[in-house]
């Protein structure tokens, strides 16, 4: 099994279960019935954009199983990447990005109201301009100390309305 | 200074521990006007809980630039659409009790939906501060259709059943049905989101008749009123009845502002001789009377407490009816 | 008639104080429009207030100004970023962004711009011909025929779903669970909000589209950097050549066909009420796709693309006032806001408004077609401006587009809630690049969800559930059969 089809199959199983999660649970436990005698449930819309999902995710799971050797017509039949081999690199780059995210976006909305907009971005800006790779430490600070206060006051003026 | 100080005393009337305070506060202009200038000192957001382009949210740009040269800060018209003004008076219940938040909604949305669904606020969830106007609700149709009156109208219904009714919220579904049940017709009710949806469906025949808040009187002769939903007839339209004189109930009318209830008392205080002022605005009356062509009556929040109990009750009544 | 009208109208709209406004007007929208998150509709609703003190023509003029400007303005970022601020810009990233990368930024924006222009125009000219009697037509449109307009739109899907049809569905199928939340739009009963009350009004598109389409690009960005994919000097557009920045009238022009197409589904959009800025765009590349003899080239950098993404989404800024001026029904929120503005002024818009005020209408007609030629003017020189910003290192405006993004989502609302949701999103956005679903199906799903909700549901009980009237209504039956049209021909291709 070549590690495209092994994606194709972790992805379809992810979609599906999480579809039967959502349509087993999800909706049947926070959703009503139908009042009236001629309107549709709730529940169907989204029941249906979930039966979507899953039937689909169960065909990736499928086809990424049946024809493991097929590369090429497996590719072009349910389309993956064209990236190249990739798997295992993908899933931990993915672990890896997605925590860096979280954590950076915890701080962020932690932080906002208690200091502010100005500093919370000061902060921000400069974590990412450090992060992708900026060294020239002149242009992070200023790049930190400006662009916060001029939209801040921005905000304010021409907008009217308070930044936090 | 003078005015303020008297609305306060007369807000604390009956309630010991805020009384005490306040009276102190009257005593004493110096701590009364600290604790005063304190609100408004950030903008004020004034919540719409219905679509933009009705009736509602013009009236409400226009009062809000009224408002706020009272209140010496920027007011914020912001709409939150959804379940008839349940969407909006939801958000405004669980909003910080600080007069920074108020809604401007018919009053209906405020009593209305904890009676019939669940919601988390009830009538008791606000302090009702004013009531600005009231809005011409009327039973419309248009003039090609063979029912010219409300007499002819529900004979008609009786020997075509299955009519369509546009509605805007469930209180004038219900009231539909109520109808419906006095007079053994049946009919579909139709939801729509506000008079911006209700109107192509009327005038594009899709629908037989419709529930307006007001929204027919920029139409002239495009529209017809057969009856008034209001307690009296509309003034725009004399010959058509009111539904208190056939059916004895009518529907709550008034466009009110309130904020959350724990909102402290010289706050509301403040906001409503604001409000006071800002309805005595010469736009905002030219756009009310003239453009919008409703009243411009204001009503206090001491004069507001009888009329909420009524509506209380007046509801209540229409529920058991059409509930079994 | 019309034209006698008109030309005193262009008497009355030639005044240099209504030119400066009408110029300040499309210079706002612009710079509003660029950034993520703001767009017309922001830019109106903060901008009306201040027209409170202007003569009614001044002050229709100014927001119809600003109105232009919001709407293209958006393309900026969308083509220099890959981080469009509004689903409107979306399927422009998909050509601008791949020609900027390859040195061409200047003629992309020039392409957006110029077929912004003419979808504008074209939309304004037919909005003044037709207005009325189209206005008639308009109200043919019902439930029955929404839901057949939605039920086509969704074929679109197909044509945006990148390299991975099932990926595609599957994104636009988690577009419409997400817009299932909130209160359901019958009942008004709760939908999986958690009592959540900010849940209540369903997930902000604003907050939704920011994340996903805006802020996942940059987040995949700055990643790709710290892995050391470039240089922390390197700019936007590495191979920056002027020469290969000149678009020739001939280049342009050679699209007409695709030009009026996108024209005319922006201004058939635009009419009908509530259909919105986004679908026209989404149709307009779709259909051009379709159209296309050459459909594998669109998503590589084609300038087609952005052509016809650009001239349907401004053609429905004409045309949505078609509504507006002969039934005093809102197209869109924009238009919603416009009545509000025109109310303030004294115009109560409606089928008496040209009768009443037909002179007002007639120079505001003029002062329309005059902002066009100004918003060229204007369009043109800020391509100047925003050429230098190619020149900024990444690593630099990488970061600041981040917070932009935070305060362009807290802005409007001003909730934190709505900040948090753009930051899950923006993951959840990038995790969806990352793994090869397309974000534009996720955002075309989670617009046509309710849509097609309402409109079916309100079908259903207007025709006491039966869906004959699907077939029965012409209107329906034309956008039922090109949807099986579009079915058909997509399968026999594959």
């Amino acid at each position: 099994m070549t590690t495209d089809h092994r994606e194709t199959l972790v992805i379809g199983l992810v979609v599906a279960a999480l579809s039967a999660v959502g349509m087993l649970w999800l909706i049947p436990a926070h959703t009503n019935p139908a009042a009236g005698p001629n309107d549709l449930s709730p529940a169907l819309v989204p029941e249906i954009a979930l039966g979507v999902c899953l039937a689909l995710g169960v065909l990736l799971v499928v086809q990424a199983l049946r024809r493991p050797d097929a590369g090429a017509a497996a590719t072009a039949a349910v389309g993956a990447d064209d990236d190249g081999p990739r798997g295992l690199r993908l899933a931990r780059d993915l672990a890896f990005d997605l925590s860096v995210w979280a954590v950076s976006c915890i701080v962020l909305v932690q932080l906002l109201p208690r200091i502010g907009f100005i500093a919370t971005s000061a902060m921000v800006l400069a974590g990412w301009c450090v992060f992708a790779g900026l060294r020239s430490i002149p242009t992070i600070v200023g790049v930190a100390l400006v662009v916060p206060v001029v939209l801040d006051r921005l905000c304010w003026y021409a907008l009217t309305v308070p930044l936090p | 200074m003078l005015d303020r100080i008297r609305a306060s005393v007369r807000r604390a009337g009956g309630r010991s521990a805020a009384a005490a305070t306040l009276l102190a506060a009257a005593l004493l202009p110096g701590f009364q006007g600290a604790a005063v200038a304190a609100y408004p000192e950030k903008p004020v957001t004034l919540v719409v809980p219905y679509k933009a382009g009705g009736s509602t949210e013009t009236m409400a740009r226009v009062y809000a630039k009224a408002l706020q040269e009272q209140l010496g800060q920027p007011v914020i018209v912001s709409t939150r659409p959804g379940g008839g003004g349940a969407v909006g008076a939801t958000v405004v219940a669980k909003a910080a009790p600080d007069g920074y938040t108020m809604l401007f909604a018919a009053a209906s949305a405020l009593v209305w939906p904890p009676m019939t669904q669940k919601v988390e606020y009830g009538p008791d969830s606000f302090r009702w501060v004013a009531s600005i106007t009231e809005y011409q609700q009327a039973l419309i149709t248009t003039p090609d259709k063979p029912y010219k009156t409300y007499p002819e109208l529900i004979a008609y219904a009786k020997a075509h059943p299955g009519m369509n009714f546009a509605d805007q919220n469930a209180l004038s579904r219900s009231f539909i049905k109520y109808i419906g049940k006095k007079e053994g017709v049946t009919w579909t009710a139709i939801p729509t989101k506000g008079g911006g949806e209700m109107v192509p469906f009327l005038l594009g025949g899709k629908v037989d008749i419709a529930w307006s808040g007001g929204v027919h009187q920029k139409f002239g002769d495009k529209m017809h009123v057969l009856a008034s939903f209001n307690p009296k007839r509309l003034g725009q339209s004399p010959d058509a009845p009111s539904l208190k004189e056939i059916y004895g109930i009518a529907m709550p009318s008034y466009a009110v502002i309130v904020v959350p209830k724990d909102t402290p008392d010289d706050v509301v205080a403040t906001l409503e001789k604001a409000l006071k002022e800002a309805s005595k605005d010469k736009a905002f009356d030219d756009m009310v009377t003239n453009k919008l062509k409703f009243p411009n009556q204001f009503i206090g929040s001491e004069e507001l407490k009888p009329l909420v109990a009524d509506m209380v009750t007046g509801l209540k009544t229409v529920l058991e009816e059409t509930r079994n | 008639m019309i034209l006698d009208q008109l030309l005193a109208g262009f008497g009355a709209a030639l005044d240099p104080i209504n030119m400066l406004f009408m110029a300040a007007g499309v210079a706002l929208g612009i710079v509003v429009g660029i950034l993520p998150g703001l767009g017309s509709v922001t830019a109106l609703s903060i901008l009306i207030p201040v027209t409170f003190y202007m003569s009614p023509l001044v002050a229709i003029a100014f927001l119809v100004g600003v109105n232009k400007g919001g709407t293209s303005g958006g393309a900026v970022p969308a083509i220099l970023l890959d981080a469009p601020g509004t689903p409107e810009a979306a399927a422009t990233a998909l050509d601008g962004h791949p020609l900027c990368k390859a040195g061409m930024p200047v003629k992309a924006m020039k392409a957006a711009l110029y077929s912004s222009v003419f979808g504008d125009t074209l939309s304004d000219i037919l909005l003044i011909l037709v207005a009325a009697p189209f206005a008639a037509f308009a109200l043919q449109f019902g439930p029955a025929e929404f839901t057949a307009i939605v039920l086509f739109s969704f074929t679109l899907i197909a044509g945006l779903s990148g390299r991975s049809l099932a990926k595609g569905i599957i994104a636009a199928g988690l577009g419409v669970f997400l817009s299932t939340i909130g209160l359901d739009p019958v009942e008004s009963t709760p939908r999986m909000t958690f009592d959540v009350v900010e849940l209540y009004d369903g997930i902000s598109l604003n907050a939704l589209a920011i994340g996903v389409l805006a802020l996942s690009s940059v987040i995949q960005q700055l990643f790709e950097m710290h892995r050391g994919g470039a240089s922390a000097r390197q700019s936007i557009s590495p191979d920056y050549d002027p020469a290969k920045n000149r678009l020739t009238a001939r280049e342009f022009w050679s699209n007409w066909r695709t030009l009026l197409r996108s024209a005319a589904i922006g201004s058939g959009i635009g009419m009908l009420p509530g259909l919105g800025v986004s679908l026209a765009a989404f149709l307009g590349y779709g259909s051009a796709k379709r159209a296309s003899k050459t459909p594998e080239k669109f998503g590589t950098g084609h300038l087609e693309g952005i052509m016809a993404t650009e001239a349907a989404n401004s053609a429905v800024v004409g045309a949505n006032l078609v509504p507006t001026i002969a039934l005093g029904i809102p197209g869109n929120i924009a238009a919603a806001l416009m009545i509000g503005a025109f109310m303030v002024h004294g115009v109560v818009p409606g089928p008496f408004m040209m009768e009443s005020h037909g002179e007002l209408i007639y120079s505001i007609f003029a002062s329309m077609l005059i902002a066009d030629g100004i918003h060229l003017v204007i369009g043109r020189l800020g391509i100047r401006i925003w050429g230098h910003i190619t020149r900024v290192p990444r690593t630099v405006i990488l970061p600041v587009v981040v917070v932009l993004c935070v305060v362009g989502v807290y802005v409007p609302t001003q909730s934190m809630f709505d900040v948090g949701v753009m930051l899950v999103f923006g993951g959840l956005g990038y995790l969806m690049r990352r793994t090869g679903f397309s974000i534009v199906c996720l955002v075309i799903g989670f617009l046509l969800g309710p849509m097609f909700e309402t409109s079916l549901r309100q079908t259903m009980l207007m025709y006491k559930s039966d869906l004959s009237v699907l077939v029965s209504s012409p209107i329906a039956l034309v956008f039922v059969l090109l949807t099986l049209y579009s079915l058909w021909r997509f399968a026999r291709r594959r």
